[in-house]
Order: structure tokens, then sequence, then C-alpha cells
């Protein structure tokens, strides 16, 4: 009886928001917001780019391996100039393209994660006041 | 209609309740399913055959995270294949290794659909998946559609690769068979004019939808699932024309249909992927320590209009 008219709801609603966030969203969150956005987005572009130039690079050496065991006889003749130059316009263009729409992607992820901070910090000011009212 | 409405209600209810224990089961049994029918596809190496090993890889995956899955079942084809050839082990292996770095990696929440597509297309309603995407998940969607529909066209080649493979070859003879190998592949995954086709109409049918279900009018998620099965037959129309492609439209007709009915009921359902969930807390102030366990309520449904 006595514990009933001692707890405030509005305080336990707001406890129980701010819980059930950092058990859930709040955990990838919290490690987003340690880094600035152009470091967030930087970073993990630059990681990504690395990632798909290994797999690009996998598909580059599969296609030389069969053109030059194909021309063993003639590997002096061989352009490794010309598809050399092939190899890299194509590299640059798919990262211009993956760089862009992996910057895109992390800087959305970003500025989600930083209205859902927004709000948990707002959560706390309104449970810091209730509990000041007290 | 109310009754249907109280009726899902009160599933939805049900779920709510106790999705602790319904979502893992729902993993494991999913799991179970893929792991089956993927060591049944191969059948190569006798290890896989057995019940007992699939159960404890399904089970391992009702837990793991979507990414750790898609690794496993990586593994358990080169598995597979290291049974009948190190050549085309290779070759898978690198073949996958690639869409995981180019694609999975920087999409995990979408690889699962890497996978769903070549099990949806071997239960034949493969055209549930665009529908859903253009629906759910959005223009994003497009790049990992594309690859499941990449993976199942390669599935098809799998037998002619390993004809290749030479028994009993020498170390030195294995690079040529490699390079064999991948030439066959490239070839055959450059050439396979359906395949461009089926992505051709999964992208159209995505952007379509994503376009069409941001309109501000009553039941417009209906109206773009509709939109969306119309879309997918003309673009396969189309295609066919442009790229010379042979994929029959009355299957398109019929999957697409029966795509639409089945996502047409999710959306009635509408399990969303982000839905409230119950949940056990415990936090404490100065006075007292709570243990609180939430139980998300069913909300009336409303209108589909969005309001802004």
């Amino acid at each position: 009886m006595g514990c009933t008219q001692l707890i405030n709801e509005d305080k336990i609603k707001l406890m129980i928001k701010l819980a059930s966030y950092e058990e859930n969203e709040g955990k990838k969150d919290f490690k987003i917001m340690r880094r600035a956005k152009s470091d967030y987005i930087s970073i993990n572009s630059f990681v990504a780019c690395v990632l798909a130039s290994i797999a690009v690079f996998i598909i580059f050496i599969a296609d030389f391996g069969s053109k030059f065991i194909e021309n063993l006889a003639q590997f002096t003749d061989y352009d490794f100039v010309g598809d050399g130059i092939e190899y890299l316009t194509i590299w640059i263009l798919i990262m211009a393209i993956y760089s862009f729409f992996s910057g895109r992607m992390y800087r959305k992820e970003y500025n989600e994660s930083e209205k859902r901070i927004k709000i948990y910090q707002k959560t706390l000011k309104d449970l810091g006041k209730i509990s000041k009212n007290r | 209609m109310e009754r249907v409405l109280e009726i899902r209600g009160m599933l939805i209810g049900l779920y709510k309740k106790f999705d602790r224990i319904i979502n893992p089961i729902g993993k494991f049994i999913i799991s179970l399913i893929m792991v089956t029918k993927l060591n049944k596809f191969f059948g190569y190496s006798p290890l896989f055959a057995s019940l007992m090993i699939n159960i404890v890889m399904a089970g391992l995956a009702a837990f793991l995270p979507t990414s750790w899955f898609v690794l496993l079942l990586m593994a358990v084809i080169t598995l597979q294949l290291f049974a009948v050839s190190i050549e085309a082990t290779v070759v898978v292996l690198l073949v996958m290794l690639v869409v995981y770095l180019l694609f999975a990696r920087i999409q995990p929440k979408y690889a699962m659909l890497i996978l769903l597509v070549p099990w949806f297309y071997s239960m034949h309603i493969v055209y549930v998946l665009p529908l859903f995407a253009g629906l759910f998940l959005g223009v994003s969607s497009i790049i990992p559609l594309a690859v499941g529909v990449t993976v199942y066209s390669f599935t098809a080649y799998l037998p002619g690769l390993l004809e290749l493979h030479v028994p009993n070859a020498t170390l030195f003879e294995s690079p040529d068979i490699l390079i064999e190998m991948y030439k066959y592949l490239s070839l055959a995954i450059l050439a396979d004019r359906n395949m461009m086709v089926i992505i051709g109409a999964f992208s159209g049918v995505v952007i379509v939808m994503y376009f069409v279900r941001k309109l501000e009018i009553n039941y417009i998620h209906y109206i773009a699932i509709g939109i969306g099965a119309i879309t997918m037959i003309i673009a396969v129309v189309i295609a066919n024309a442009v790229l010379s492609g042979t994929v029959s439209v009355g299957g398109v007709l019929l999957g697409s249909i029966v795509g639409m009915l089945l996502v047409a009921a999710f959306q009635f359902a509408k399990f969303s992927l982000d839905y409230n969930r119950s949940e056990k807390l415990q936090f404490e102030d100065d006075e007292y320590v709570y243990y609180v366990r939430t139980i998300p309520k069913i909300k009336a449904p409303t209108q589909q209009k969005e309001q802004k």
C-alpha cells in the first residue's frame, strides 16, 4: 500500500522508455555517436571501399590469369599496359560509385542515430525535471 | 470484416506476448528448411546428408545474426564442393567471397534477400520478393535482389562447371582447370539474357512501387501491390523484346498474381520489422529497483491514408 503512493507513474514510464532504448537501439547508437559525423562516414566508407577493392581485384586476377595463360606462348607481346589501364579505369569507376553510395548509406545511418539520441537525451532531461520536482 | 480484424488483433497479440519463444523457433524451422534444401541440392558430401548435422546447423542459425548464417551457408557450400572438386571449390569460394565483400558486408540487413531469391525460386514464388521489397524495403533492396537472381542463375551452371573437373589432375594441371572453369562461368553468366530480363523487371517493380506508395491515397499499399504486379508483367515483356530473352510471360503472370495475394495478406497482417516487442527490463533509482515487463498494446486498425 505504501509503495504505490510513493511510486511516480510518469517517472516509471520515462525510465521504461530509457531502459528499453538502452537495451536495444541504444547500444548501436552510442557506438556510432562516439565519433564525429564526418569521421564515422569517412572511416566506414573507406573500409567498405577497401573490401570492395579486394573483391574487384579477385575478379581482375581471374580475368588477367585467364588471358595470360591462354597466350602464354606470346607473353612478350602481351599488352600489359593496355590491360593495366583498362583495369585501373574500371576500378576507379567502381570506387567512385561505391564510395558515393556507401557515403550516403552511412550518412543516413548517422542521422537516424542522432535523432534517436536526441529523443533519448530529451527523455533524460524530462526525467531529471520530474525527479527534481518531487 | 470486423471479425477478421479481431482475429488479426488476437494473433498479433499472441505473437507479441510470446515472441521470445516464437522468433527462435521460427528461425530454427526456416534455417532447417534452407539448410536441408541446400544439402539436397548439392548432395556431394555424405557428411551433410545426416539429419542430425542439419538440425545442429539450424539450431546454431536460430541464435546467430543473419550475416553469420550467410557465412554458415557459404561454409556448407564450400565443404559440399570440396568432396567433388578442389578447383570448383576455389572458383565458387571466390565467387561467394566477391558477393559477400561487395554486397552482403555493406548491406547486412538485406543479406538475407540474396539467399531468399534462390529459395523462393525453388518454391516457384520468387515474384513475392520484389513486391515485398518495393512495399517494405525501398530502392536499396534492388542490389541484393539482383545479386540473388545472379546467384540462382549461377546454380544452373554448377553441373556444367563440375564437368570440367578432371579426376586425379596433378597440381600443374590445376591452374588450367581453374581458368577453364572461370571462363565457362563468366561467359555463361554474361550470356544469360533471361537473368538480365528478371533483374530488369525486379528493379522496375521496386522503383515503381517505391514512388507509388508515397502517394497520399486510401489503401495506397494495396494499390502499390497491384501496380507492382502489373509493372512486373509489362517489364518482362519489354525486357524480353529488348534483350531477346525467353522468360515465360504466362509464368510471370501466374507468379505475379500469387505474389500479389501473398504480399497483400502480409500487408493486412502488418508484421512490421520494427514492431514493439515485449521486454523484461531492470533499472533503479534512489529508492527502488524496478523489474518491469512491457507488453505492447495492439493499436486499433486505422485507414491506410498517411498523415503528415
